[in-house]
């Protein structure tokens, strides 16, 4: 072979090969994953995900970090403003609205097996995280926010079961408020609720608004509707219980970790929350004996919309400055999709709900602890409306009165009005 | 003659700007980390409010609209006062424990070094770790200081400390102090400690008894230390965000709020940018105002040392 032939052959299989070995290296996509907040249990589901994720692809590796849900908002917000967002995050639901219209999201719609990718997922959840009609996120996990109770305290006071009605409500709450060691002092409240943060309350306080009938915003979110009958009935439960001493007076200092050690120092009775406390309150107490109960419900109806009680969305969101979209679209679908759903479902500690369809259906679900609560809500569960200034409404608008009127300063009736006027105006600015 | 003049003319310009190459990369790190966010941060506070919301449009001019929003709204009238509420309990209350500490650790002959590190220690704990620390001394149910007052019979009854603006705002002052007292104990140190000796003796030959030489002779002598640092904390305290932040997140019910906190809810939980610059604009402008006069306070300390 002449010297030149053999000199082209050499340099053609040298360039082959490192476009080969090229072509090698940039198969292999690593994904970053921010997960925002969770429970211990939560987190190591999480992880256990992830790592067989990891171990079953390794052309798209995730590398996931845990990020804290109190600094959520800064945090997400300083990395969108730099465009440093991961690829993929897991956020809560009320943020889609704000970053879906803002463009920092990708809309679902642009991958081309959408139309099929959707019929695996219950339809409600897609709908509470779209935005101008795109959809930007999936649902990790569904939570319903229902009646809890502790079982113990409730049969040392001879009662049947959970209330149903709000009368039933106030009776019990009454009476499983008690100084249980005689000194003089009650030590017991029949019923507690976060009130240390705006929102952490209105999630945990909205769902008797939302079972009387009210609604949040008229049908164009040009009004807000707190003076609705069924909110000031709402407000009015709650202060009378404060007033006859069966809702503990510490509510209003009283965050998310301060109530679970209450509930599992069996400080009190009642309270709402979702299925993610389980494992919260079985690692502090093991063999805590649960109740699970519908929301309770007013007499007679009081406001127009439909009654049902309040449902929280964790959102797994993909960028839209990401340049791995197609590999974080393949991871996005199967960690939400209907097998890792299954595995959520079915683990107690992480008291989640279905999001895919498939899972609505699962015989081992129906012996989730609060099945039959989750089961009589489920039909007639609603979000909190995505609207932009929802966080604002709640922090500015109608938390800081409805609170004042809990602890007795003003009556439910002036609070709302204060109420409205300061959400109508957060809805009209321009 | 008029080249030697022209030369050293000359070589007197060239060392003003050798001198101004010496401090630019300063002047340039200054500008980066300092002047830009100021900048931005003007130009944001006269822009669109929601700019989050805007997508890929532009935020469109808005004037001194964010400030009259904000003065409407009355959010900020609130935060200002309480503002000033904070620091100046919180500074009053520590300039007078640094005041009777620094006279005690001015006497002390034995142990004086393990007394300065036992002071000093709460300055070295990690302003969050104290703050979480403190919400959990406070906690109604589980928290020590219920505990501890009940146990004495101070209290019958356990306080929700973090529950009533009253009670609230008290502790947001005793955690912050706890925090404060020590630079301001040890700065008071330093000042007693300056003041001449002979001036004493010569109070003490006078007659003047323990507390005529306190604040007649050594106080008055103190003046321009105590202005100091007086002046210094309550900047510092006006900008105070982290105790406020994690013991009441300016509740209950907004009653504890301050700027610094204000500012961090419009901006990052309301996406309010336009709302959010025009008030920590405010706050600088008023942090501005005690720097000039601590400033002041310093030039007058120079002359008089002059």
């Amino acid at each position: 072979m002449r010297k030149t032939t053999r000199l082209i052959l050499l340099g053609a299989v040298i360039l082959i090969a490192a476009i080969s070995m090229f072509g090698c290296k940039a198969q292999k996509v690593t994904l970053e994953f921010w997960l925002y907040g969770g429970t211990p249990d939560n987190i190591e589901w999480n992880k256990a995900q992830v790592a067989d994720w990891n171990a079953k692809n390794p052309d798209i590796q995730v590398n996931m970090s845990l990020q804290s849900w109190n600094t959520m908002f800064e945090h997400f917000q300083t990395a969108a403003a730099t465009k440093t967002l991961p690829d993929v995050a897991r956020i809560h639901g009320s943020m889609i609205t704000q970053y879906g219209a803002g463009g920092f999201l990708e809309p679902f719609d642009n991958f081309s097996d959408w139309k099929t990718v959707q019929k695996d997922y219950i339809a409600g959840y897609l709908d509470s995280l779209k935005v101008k009609g795109k959809q930007y996120g999936f649902a990790q996990t569904g939570l319903i926010f229902v009646l809890q109770g502790n079982k113990k305290l409730f049969d040392e006071a001879g009662l049947p079961g959970l209330p149903t009605t709000w009368t039933q409500l106030k009776e019990y709450a009454k009476k499983l408020t008690k100084d249980t060691n005689q000194d003089g002092k009650i030590d017991q409240w029949g019923y507690s609720i976060v009130g240390a943060n705006a929102r952490d309350f209105t999630y945990r306080w909205s769902e008797y608004m939302l079972k009387a009938g009210g609604e949040v915003l008229n049908a164009d979110w040009t009004e807000s509707m707190v003076n609705d009958p069924a909110w000031e009935g709402a407000v009015q439960l709650f202060a009378d219980m404060k007033k006859d001493g069966s809702l503990d007076p510490a509510f209003i200092a009283t965050d998310y970790q301060g109530q679970l050690n209450k509930i599992a120092a069996n400080k009190v009775a009642m309270w709402l929350e979702g299925g993610y406390i389980v494992g919260g309150i079985l690692a502090a107490a093991p063999n805590f004996p649960l109740l699970f109960g519908p929301v309770p419900a007013p007499d007679t109806k009081l406001g127009a919309g439909p009654q049902g009680t309040l449902t929280d969305i964790a959102a797994v969101v993909l960028s839209s400055t990401s340049t791995k979209k197609a590999a974080a679209w393949k991871f996005m679908k199967w960690y939400t999709g209907p097998g890792r759903d299954k595995d959520y479902v079915l683990n107690p500690l992480l008291g989640g709900l279905p999001v895919c369809s498939a899972s609505m259906n699962l015989p081992e679900w129906k012996t989730t602890p609060g099945f039959n609560a989750y089961a009589a809500e489920g039909p007639t569960v609603r979000p909190m409306p995505a609207h932009p200034r929802l966080v604002e409404m709640i922090e500015q608008g109608w938390a800081p009165p409805i609170l004042k009127a809990i602890n007795g300063q003003m009556s439910a009736a002036d609070a709302l009005k204060e109420a409205k006027t300061a959400c109508d105006a957060i809805l009209a600015r321009k | 003659m008029l080249s030697l003049r022209s030369t050293a003319l000359g070589s007197k310009r060239l060392r003003a700007v050798e001198r101004y190459l010496y401090i630019l990369p300063a002047l340039l790190l200054v500008a980066l980390i300092v002047l830009y966010p100021l900048a931005s941060n003007i130009v944001n506070s006269l822009q669109t409010d929601d700019r989050m919301m805007l997508g890929d449009a532009k935020p469109a001019f808005v004037g001194f609209q964010n400030f009259a929003r904000a003065w409407q709204e009355g959010q900020l009238q609130r935060s200002t006062i309480n503002s000033f509420l904070f620091t100046s309990t919180s500074v009053a209350i520590a300039f007078l424990m640094g005041l009777l500490l620094s006279s005690l650790l001015n006497r002390a002959r034995k142990l004086r070094v393990l007394y300065r590190v036992l002071i000093m220690l709460p300055w070295i704990v990690s302003p969050l770790v104290a703050a979480f620390a403190w919400r959990a001394l406070f906690d109604d149910a589980f928290g020590f200081i219920n505990y501890a007052l009940l146990q004495l019979g101070i209290i019958q009854d356990k306080v929700i400390w973090l529950g009533s603006y009253s009670t609230a705002f008290a502790a947001l002052i005793v955690a912050n102090v706890w925090r404060i007292f020590p630079f301001v104990t040890i700065m008071l140190l330093a000042g007693l400690q300056s003041v001449p000796r002979e001036i004493e003796e010569a109070a003490e030959i006078d007659g003047a008894g323990p507390f005529v030489k306190y604040f007649r002779i050594i106080l008055p002598q103190m003046r321009n230390i105590i202005l100091i640092i007086v002046l210094l904390q309550f900047i510092w305290n006006f900008n105070e965000f982290t105790v406020i932040q994690i013991l009441t997140q300016g509740g209950p019910a907004d009653s504890t709020i301050v700027l610094p906190v204000l500012i961090h809810k419009l901006g990052f939980k309301y996406f309010r940018t336009g709302t959010a610059s025009a008030l920590s604009l405010l706050l600088s402008i008023i942090l501005l105002i005690f720097s000039l006069l601590y400033l002041r306070v310093l030039r007058g300390k120079r002359g008089s040392a002059a």
